[in-house]
């Protein structure tokens, strides 16, 4: 498979790239403010790196989603999942406190997923998603979210950090997403 | 010539008076000065150090407290290999105590207490706001002192525990730096990396006050998952292992909490150190961004500081990341230290850190 990683000037994209190749065989890397020039033909799937300020600061990604100018699927990434949340009509709000470099258990009723231990860096979260379903949580927070109705999937967690375990269990569950 | 003394293999150190001193011109960038000494001067050892900045595409114009190049090669035409106790033989005349003179000219520390904690407050509200994760914040000490930087690297030398400790002279300006901090270490294709972060007082308990603290915990893994990063910017199938998290490091003052990130690559100092400068653990998360709230915040040029010293020889170098760093100039001698900031920082436990890493020195500030 090929992807196309779309980096907010994140210091975790390569580390995102080479948990991605566990699956797939190119990862081009461009940046966010090159995206409307970008032609998506080649790829099979595209995602949208994590990313330092909130969701509003890029205006320029969340019209390309509301835009729906690629059809295939799209995996956000923290920040990335904040841009899904956005363009279709939630809400990004301050999560206090932020979790920088911290683990949490995540809560679902994915038997394989239930209490794995993830990496989490957020100051905000995602709220009012009527648009989507939750997979999965953190007490009250989306740690995981799939759109209803548009080919997108988004993690509030860092599957690519080395905090979080057996995340092997991710790339199987992403690369069946993907095909499905 | 004065001596250029480098740490080298297991505790013994570079030892050269007869070496050639080569500096990066404005002009030139830092991979192309490099990439030249490499080709020209490759079977020799050499010592190198290079400024924080030294990569950055657009450096902020912001005052210095001495005049410097951004890098500076020192070729060694001779060099021995040397323990600290040969040198202090080769220098016996300078071993007489100077301690009076340290005491009389305090290291005056150059923001004051308000302006230190109003910058964690604001990287406090920056991190809320998600603009980033973790920032190193320092700030430089002077003391009016005017004394031999050899001598004052000897003198010193038994007050700062650490591996990477040199002295290096120039004209205008002597750098001696007591790291306990490794940056890279190339030894054939393996690369390694130990970023240190998580600080406390020698005298608290290591247990509760280090290990099970979350917040020293967590400001070390973000600071691995960012070299990872970059590390993992260096290569396509090889990716980055963690060898080692949380590893502890005691200094004679301070102890700390280090990990270790390894990679298999071919690729030469310049290249690397392109792609890999300023290191992750003196700037912040993420690194771009933490660079620029750097260049708003803090008031002078870092220069030498958190940049980078050690050697190089052939493909194979090891550099430390230059703290616990000393610059004397003619009249002056600068110190520096600095924090990472994280959420739940407290502004004046930073401050009291900022003041611990002086260790032993006379610091005064208002």
């Amino acid at each position: 498979m090929k992807a196309l990683l779309i980096d907010h000037d994140d210091s975790f994209t390569f580390n995102l790239q080479h948990w991605l190749h566990a699956f797939c065989e190119q990862v081009l890397i461009i940046n966010h403010c090159e995206i409307a020039d970008q032609q998506f033909a080649d790829f099979d799937f595209v995602v949208l790196s994590p990313g330092p300020k909130s969701p509003h600061d890029y205006p320029h990604v969340v019209h390309w989603l509301q835009k729906k100018f690629f059809a295939k699927p799209i995996f956000g990434v923290c920040l990335g999942m904040q841009l899904l949340t956005i363009a279709a009509d939630g809400k990004v709000e301050p999560y206090v406190p932020p979790l920088h470099g911290k683990k949490s258990k995540l809560e679902t009723n994915i038997p394989e997923f239930n209490n794995l231990v993830v990496a989490r860096y957020h100051s905000l979260e995602c709220l009012d998603l009527k648009n989507f379903d939750l997979i999965a949580r953190c007490e009250t927070t989306a740690m995981w979210i799939e759109h209803k109705n548009e080919k997108w999937l988004g993690v509030q967690f860092h599957p690519e950090s080395f905090m979080t375990e057996n995340t092997f269990l991710l790339q199987n569950y992403l690369q069946q997403w993907i095909r499905k | 010539m004065k001596p250029v003394i480098c740490f080298y293999e297991s505790e013994t150190y570079l030892y050269s008076t007869d070496y050639t001193l080569l500096s990066c011109p404005d002009t030139t960038s830092v991979t192309q000065f490099l990439n030249d000494i490499q080709l020209k001067h490759a079977n020799f050892k050499k010592v190198v150090q290079i400024n924080f900045d030294a990569f950055a595409k657009n450096p902020v114009a912001k005052a210095c407290l001495y005049e410097a190049a951004k890098a500076q090669v020192y070729v060694l035409k001779n060099a021995e290999v040397l323990t600290f106790r040969d040198i202090q033989l080769k220098h016996t005349a300078l071993l007489r105590s100077n301690t009076d003179l340290l005491t009389a000219a305090p290291f005056e520390l150059l923001v004051s207490k308000k302006e230190f904690t109003d910058n964690v407050n604001q990287i406090y509200n920056w991190i809320k706001a998600g603009r980033i994760y973790q920032v190193n914040l320092t700030a430089a000490f002077r003391a009016r002192l005017k004394m031999d930087s050899l001598q004052f690297f000897l003198m010193m030398h038994t007050h700062f525990k650490g591996n990477y400790k040199c002295h290096l002279p120039h004209p205008d300006f002597s750098i001696i730096s007591f790291s306990p901090e490794l940056f890279l270490a190339k030894n054939g294709k393996n690369l390694v990396t130990a970023p240190i972060k998580g600080s406390a007082s020698a005298l608290v308990n290591t247990q509760v006050d280090l290990i099970d603290n979350q917040k020293e915990e967590a400001e070390l893994s973000m600071i691995v998952d960012l070299l990872r990063n970059d590390f993992n910017s260096l290569e396509i199938t090889n990716s980055a292992r963690v060898t080692g998290h949380r590893q502890l490091m005691s200094l004679n003052y301070i102890q700390h909490t280090y990990s270790e990130i390894q990679i298999d690559t071919d690729k030469s100092l310049p290249e690397i150190l392109e792609k890999l400068m300023p290191g992750g653990s003196i700037s912040g998360c993420p690194k771009k961004e933490s660079l620029d709230v750097i260049s708003e915040l803090e008031r002078t040029q870092r220069q030498a500081y958190t940049g980078t010293i050690g050697w190089w020889h052939n493909g194979d170098f090891k550099l430390n990341i230059a703290i616990r760093t000393f610059v004397s100039t003619e009249d002056d001698y600068f110190y520096f230290a600095g924090c990472g900031i994280v959420y739940d920082s407290d502004p004046d436990k930073e401050f009291a850190e900022l003041i611990h890493k002086a260790g032993s020195l006379n610091v005064h500030y208002e």
